[in-house]
């Protein structure tokens, strides 16, 4: 077994203990960065990754720091003071902690979860995951005045079209420039083909270990994958990733050999729509008592870390970054889930209704009622938010989850 | 509207517009229409297009699939090549290619409607006001309305469209007027004209990417100029921000905007709808905000 520390009652797999020192990493890597005057970038979910690493400019995730916030329950404090500010309660969440933090007692505040947020040279956002998202950063810019590049992109169907990888990538050859211009660095292509290989292996470890929970019972449950999706999102091209999803693969590998589960007598399975509840992610943990377990996440597997073909690595690059759900059109949402979910042979689907990301919520209806239709998977819809708790209302979701777990058992009988 | 059918499609926070409109749709209230054309205004009007397409299947519906960052060559090629994409499709749908002749027509008949509707917008700001904010915003003929008073306070409107009229006469009842707007649906729709020189279809297209950009395109400085160029015209002493419920777009918007028009003493009120803004709660609000304008509080 890959132990890297001793298991604890609460962790499938030992390997997710490096979660928190991985995150812990990155944070102080990029204050590192930042104190030895090299440029740092504020950048949003869906962004070119690759070239920041290439570039050698750190990515600064503000979504991951309010999830992070969100986690150790301080997030609803920098909503509150974004509410203040004249942000509305109706906006994502993960924003209101952002402008709470960078409109109230500043980025710098001691405080603050790492010591604070380093601030950014440069502002780096896209459309993909959504038009608010632009919206966010340019409240950033409108604070810190300082150059800002978006990447558009319009919503795709599978397979993308010439057109819109070609739009991508256009934007990308601008976007090149306008880093090395403004931030005084340099784009060396080998550099950049070394970065997308480690993407790419990164890709295909996380595939794997998403893939490993198909087996019944499962190794490892949502709580566990949500804390270890983080490299993913911001560090593909670091080969901290490479050795952190090895672990994980390789451990999850080994309990799937010995038949070991995640959950002892597992019953029903389980699969997930949407951003988690980050101040709730015992939501998750909570139904292992009952004999449940989710074993398959959307947000795990099709939003971050798409697979590479490198013999073409332009088209491949922007083909990664466009062929993400939150890009996808509905109909391509569906055929999606259609293709994946029956291996995982889940009992039972649960839609999160997340007030702070309309993108990933408008089209959940249609995915439900085809997935009853075509492959005889009832749903569940809970409503909440993903950072901020007070959308969240413990009673009546609990009894939700109960009785459709109940119903799920009597599926079974 | 009342929405029944569209909430088995779009949860509460898409925002009342586009679940009304699907609602329409499910309803058969639309089905007069040849079909439906769908921009990328927001996220939850590009899903309604994906909806119409799954649920609404006897009528047809076309993606405008433009982007929405007004910058940079590529995105403007990208912009160009979806506005002769949309051309094709529609012409592939009537049966009829666009004459040149007819769209020079069709251009030359929008800017004139543009001119005239600036210059009724120009005499809705004068003191006292030659016609009222109803008969501005309708674009009809004045229907011997009396004629608005002079010692009413000349109040900015700002926001993506205003819905609700009975808004107008409670904002007369409580002292004050409609002087200037830069609504989505008013001057932001109107104000550029199209070039009537040189090949029509690329005027037309040319007109779309640099009009003064609704909330959802990039970057906000144009409009942000529009925005201080009404309020510097028609000499209004406050602005009356109207958003709509979970318009996330101009909900960012708003706050950055009202820290600016501070900062110049322009006073700032928001008030969010769903459509609707009949209310004793707005009422209050805006009577407040009125009287806040003529004690000068801000000025």
């Amino acid at each position: 077994m890959t132990a890297t520390a001793p298991k604890k009652k609460g962790r499938a797999l030992n390997s997710s203990y490096e979660a928190a020192t991985v995150l812990k990493d990155y944070w102080e890597g990029a204050t590192r960065h930042r104190a030895e005057g090299r440029p740092v970038a504020w950048v949003s979910g869906n962004v070119p990754i690759e070239l920041f690493w290439a570039l050698g400019i750190y990515p600064v995730y503000p979504e991951n720091y309010s999830a992070v916030c969100a986690s150790i329950q301080r997030a609803q404090e920098f909503c509150e003071t974004a509410e203040e500010k004249g942000y509305s309660i109706d906006l994502c969440s993960y924003s209101r902690v952002n402008l709470g933090i960078v409109l109230g007692k500043g980025v710098d505040d001691p405080e603050l979860p790492y010591g604070g947020i380093p601030r950014p040279d440069m502002l780096v956002t896209t459309r993909i995951p959504c038009l608010p998202q632009v919206k966010w950063w340019e409240v950033v810019r409108e604070h810190f005045d300082i150059p800002m590049f978006v990447v558009d992109a319009t919503m795709v169907e599978l397979p993308i079209r010439e057109s819109q990888r070609q739009h991508y990538l256009g934007q990308i050859r601008e976007l090149i420039p306008f880093m090395e211009q403004k931030l005084g660095v340099r784009f060396h292509e080998d550099t950049f083909t070394e970065t997308l290989k480690l993407s790419d292996q990164a890709a295909e470890l996380w595939l794997d270990l998403l893939d490993l929970r198909t087996a019944v019972p499962s190794p490892v449950g949502s709580r566990e994958m949500c804390g270890n999706v983080f490299p993913l999102v911001a560090m593909l091209g670091n080969p901290r990733t490479i050795e952190f999803f090895t672990h994980l693969r390789d451990e999850a590998k080994e309990c799937v050999q010995e038949g070991k589960g995640a959950v002892e007598n597992e019953q029903i399975r389980l699969g997930w729509d949407n951003i988690p509840m980050w101040y709730n992610l015992k939501f998750f943990s909570d139904v292992e008592e009952q004999n449940a377990i989710f074993t398959y996440e959307t947000y795990l597997r099709y939003v971050w870390g798409g697979r590479m073909d490198l013999n073409d690595p332009w088209t491949a690059f922007a083909d990664k970054h466009l062929d993400v759900w939150l890009n996808y059109s509905i109909n391509q949402r569906v055929n999606t889930l259609l293709r994946d979910l029956v291996k995982f042979k889940l009992d039972g689907f649960v839609f999160h209704q997340n007030r702070s990301c309309k993108r990933f919520s408008m089209g959940q209806r249609d995915l439900a009622q085809a997935i009853q239709e075509k492959i005889g998977v009832p749903s569940l819809f809970i409503e909440s938010d993903m950072a901020d708790p007070r959308a969240y209302a413990e009673a009546p979701t609990r009894v939700k989850m109960e009785t459709f777990l109940e119903m799920l058992e009597g599926n079974k009988r | 509207m009342h929405v029944v059918l569209a909430d088995s499609y779009l949860p509460i926070f898409a925002g009342k517009l586009a679940r009304s409109i699907l609602e329409q749709a499910l309803q058969g209230k639309l089905a007069h229409l040849a079909g439906v054309a769908i921009s990328n205004s927001s996220d939850a009007v590009r899903m309604l297009y994906d909806l119409w397409g799954r649920h609404i299947l006897q009528q047809r519906a076309f993606l405008i699939d433009v982007p929405a960052i007004l910058e940079g060559e590529t995105n403007h090629r990208v912009f160009r090549q979806a506005m002769l994409d949309f051309k094709g499709e529609l012409e592939k749908f009537t049966g009829k290619p666009l004459e040149p002749a007819a769209l020079r027509r069709s251009i030359a008949l929008f800017n004139e409607n543009r001119r005239l509707l600036k210059e009724i917008a120009s005499l809705m700001s004068v003191s006292p006001p030659r016609v009222s904010p109803e008969t501005y915003l309708d674009a009809l003929p004045s229907r011997g309305e009396t004629p608005q008073r002079a010692e009413l306070t000349p109040l900015h409107v700002s926001g993506p469209i205003l819905v609700d009229r009975s808004f107008l006469p409670m904002l007369r009842e409580c002292g004050a007027t409609m002087s200037s707007e830069d609504l989505g649906t008013g001057s932001r729709y109107f104000w550029n004209e199209v070039e009537e020189a040189g090949e029509p279809v690329e005027a037309v297209i040319e007109r779309y990417w640099s009009k003064i950009p609704e909330s959802y395109k990039t970057p906000m400085e144009p409009r942000w100029r529009h925005l201080l160029s009404q309020i510097e015209r028609s000499k209004a002493r406050g602005v009356i921000f109207v958003i709509e419920k979970y318009s996330d777009e101009d909900q960012y918007d708003y706050p950055v905007w009202r820290d600016r028009l501070r900062s110049r003493g322009v006073p700032c009120l928001l008030l969010d709808s769903e459509l609707v803004l009949e209310s004793e709660q707005v009422r209050t609000r805006v009577q407040t905000f009125v009287d806040i304008v003529k004690g000068g509080a801000f000025s």
